[in-house]
């Protein structure tokens, strides 16, 4: 190991480990502090991530790092990146919010958001397998209320 | 951090799930909230927390024009300009100017029989995200617009906006991701250049349009739904994904390259009450990428559908007349096996069957059938028909209640009876009738307008009955039937002195049975309101 390049190895909570170039773990804040806390010892643990996720991240960290890449390159590849299915894009919300890294958690957000647009409540709760908890009577009332916006 | 106790970061856990979600639902459009607080009560328990103000909204009503202005994050003082009917003069847009807001979205409701001008100021507005305007709006009053550094989403709905007008403003909105046009009549020739984060484009109206140019690189959907259109320009959106068109015909050069234009295209719907489809016809279109497939209504169907994808495809295809099958048959000749076909009678009778007999019944998913006529249609040669060109996994027959007269069940059911003891067919086309053989599953879903007193007078009366089917391999059809049932036809074999009717529900009976009918609320029958016959296939 070089003294230059430093590596922090993650283990994710299904005891899976990755090796990663320190300059590139510290795009997560979490992984800043401790590494600036100085207490990091051999193996950070990450209990909320599972490796899969884990994989997502680093693939979106290192694309980000990499040296000369255009600004329209790191768009289509965020594009695609996006476009995977709920429940991956939910945990990979709960990642980069436990990991602290804004401009992924950001990104994530508005990729719900888009998501949301333009659907019915029905057609969202489907996507984002959520309950209905409202009665009829109660969904009535809301769109009473707020006659002006189902136009 | 991992010296948590499991509840404690459990807590954690939803503790920040709700501030994401929150994060999320900031960043949603004021006029998406109501939507979005319907999906589920902690939803809209934190809409409700947000604190901008929209009392205001509550009292739009059409008589009220209300010029709304939602808050930034930077600026939390949520404000609205409403101008009654009397005061319509009023200008909210040069009244929110003078006060110099940040306003973040503007929704503009022009009641109907007021004619408004827009005024310039406005449009200044650098932080405006969201402009809709609905109701007699003229645009044209400016001369020069100012760019709209912010500006994502445009939504015009009856706004007077002349063609150059148009061209002049849109280029001025450099980052609208989201543009609606809807009945902008003033609209006939819709020139968008040079529009790089333009997402969605939804063009709507009754007239005719002559020119569409969009030179927008990433552009994903596009929608038009107009009387006819005779020049589309949509060469330069590589990436779109989904091309819905409602219109009566095709213009000149499409869809000849469809394929190459739009390698990523996933769904295409053509509603098109097609007169020049000749167009279509030495037109090869290989799409692999294609997940839907959307044909509606009228098609002169003559040739192999040109397009091509994958066997996995959607295909969705619909027809106002059911006669003319065999058109649909060739059509879908290339389509794969999900299709979908939607049919709906309304021409009285199916007109004389000619049989291809060097054809295969193409399997495919779906059937359709609405059946509108009240006139009685030939449902014997039909059925013969359909099932002689398509195999369909589900045949879908809704009745509706005019033509309660004629009950398809009943049709159906006759059919089933016709069958002899040796399997052959009672009638004439017996040769074609090979269906019978596949149905897996009959399920009849009763009208929801049946009396709730009959049926109760009903319940208790335990009339399940089962056919015997000697010969037949059928594999049993239930009748589930809450609502309506075929108590004419259990009196009719009872009189006709067959085996009585008995209990079909014994697993190891279901080989035999070929009517094995559940009737836990058996009622009269009930000709009210829409019946529904679901029948599921093995071919």
């Amino acid at each position: 190991m070089s003294s230059s390049t430093k590596f922090l190895t993650l283990k994710t909570c299904d005891d899976k480990k990755f090796v990663l170039d320190e300059a590139i773990a510290v795009r997560s804040q979490t992984i800043k502090n401790m590494v600036e806390d100085d207490c990091v010892s051999n193996v950070i643990p990450l209990p909320n991530v599972d490796s899969k996720t884990m994989t997502k991240v680093i693939e979106y960290w290192k694309k980000h790092s990499e040296e000369g890449i255009s600004k329209d390159m790191l768009m289509d590849f965020d594009k695609a990146f996006v476009k995977v299915h709920h429940s991956i894009l939910h945990a990979l919300i709960l990642a980069a919010n436990f990991l602290n890294d804004k401009e992924m958690l950001d990104m994530m957000c508005q990729e719900v958001v888009d998501r949301i647009k333009g659907k019915t409540p029905e057609e969202i709760r489907k996507e984002f397998d959520i309950k209905n908890d409202f009665t009829p009577e109660e969904e009535e009332e809301i769109r009473k209320e707020n006659a002006w916006a189902f136009e | 951090m991992a010296a948590n106790t499991l509840s404690d970061s459990d807590q954690l856990f939803s503790k920040l799930l709700e501030d994401i979600i929150e994060k999320i639902l900031s960043c949603v459009t004021l006029k998406q909230r109501p939507t979005v607080s319907l999906v589920s009560k902690k939803w809209r328990q934190i809409i409700k927390s947000f604190n901008d103000d929209l009392n205001l909204v509550h009292t739009y009503s059409a008589k009220i024009a209300c010029g709304y202005y939602g808050s930034s994050q930077l600026d939390r003082h949520a404000s609205c300009l409403c101008s009654d009917i009397d005061f319509y003069h009023v200008d909210p847009f040069i009244k929110l100017a003078a006060d110099n807001l940040s306003f973040k979205e503007l929704y503009l409701f022009i009641p109907p029989n007021f004619k408004y001008c827009v005024s310039p100021g406005i449009l200044d507005s650098k932080f405006l995200t969201v402009l809709h305007i609905k109701g007699n709006c003229n645009m044209n009053v400016i001369q020069k617009f100012n760019v709209m550094p912010s500006l994502k989403e445009l939504y015009f709905h009856s706004v007077c906006i002349f063609s150059h007008t148009f061209s002049n403003f849109i280029p001025k909105c450099p980052l609208l991701v989201l543009l609606t046009l809807i009945n902008c009549d003033n609209l006939n020739e819709l020139t968008v250049l040079h529009l790089n984060y333009l997402k969605k484009l939804h063009v709507n109206t009754c007239k005719k349009i002559t020119k569409i140019e969009v030179k927008a690189q990433n552009l994903l959907e596009f929608h038009l739904c107009c009387l006819a259109f005779t020049k589309l320009d949509l060469s330069a959106s590589t990436k779109l994904q989904l091309l819905h068109i409602d219109s009566t015909n095709v213009p000149d050069s499409f869809p000849h390259d469809i394929c190459s234009t739009f390698p990523s295209l996933k769904s295409l719907c053509l509603s098109l009450t097609l007169n020049n489809i000749i167009d279509l016809d030495e037109a090869f279109i290989a799409t692999p990428n294609l997940q839907l497939f959307n044909v509606i209504y009228s098609f002169k169907f003559q040739t192999p559908c040109p397009i091509v994808g994958s066997r996995q495809m959607e295909v969705e295809m619909g027809a106002r007349a059911t006669n003319n099958l065999l058109r649909l048959r060739t059509f879908a000749k290339n389509l794969g096996e999900n299709i979908t076909l939607s049919l709906e009678t309304k021409t009285i009778g199916a007109k004389g069957v000619t049989f291809q007999p060097n054809l295969e019944p193409l399997c495919i998913k779906r059937i359709n059938l609405v059946i509108q006529s009240p006139f009685k249609p030939r449902y014997e040669s039909f059925l013969v028909e359909c099932f002689c060109y398509f195999h369909p996994r589900t045949l879908v027959v809704t009745v509706s209640s005019d033509a309660r007269k004629h009950d398809f069940i009943h049709v159906l059911m006759n059919e089933l009876e016709g069958w002899n003891k040796d399997g052959t067919k009672r009638y004439k086309r017996s040769g074609y009738m090979f269906w019978y053989s596949a149905l897996k599953r009959f399920t009849v879903l009763g009208s929801t307008a049946f009396a709730r007193q009959e049926r109760e007078s009903w319940c208790d009366k335990s009339t399940l009955c089962a056919g015997s089917g000697e010969g037949s391999n059928q594999k049993g059809i239930s009748v589930d039937l809450p609502n309506i049932s075929t108590i004419t036809k259990q009196e009719r074999e009872a009189r006709n002195g067959k085996r009585p009717l008995c209990a079909g529900s014994e697993e190891g009976r279901e080989q035999q049975c070929i009517l094995f009918v559940a009737l836990p609320n058996l009622s009269t029958i009930t000709r009210e309101g829409v019946h529904q016959i679901k029948l599921q296939f093995e071919w």
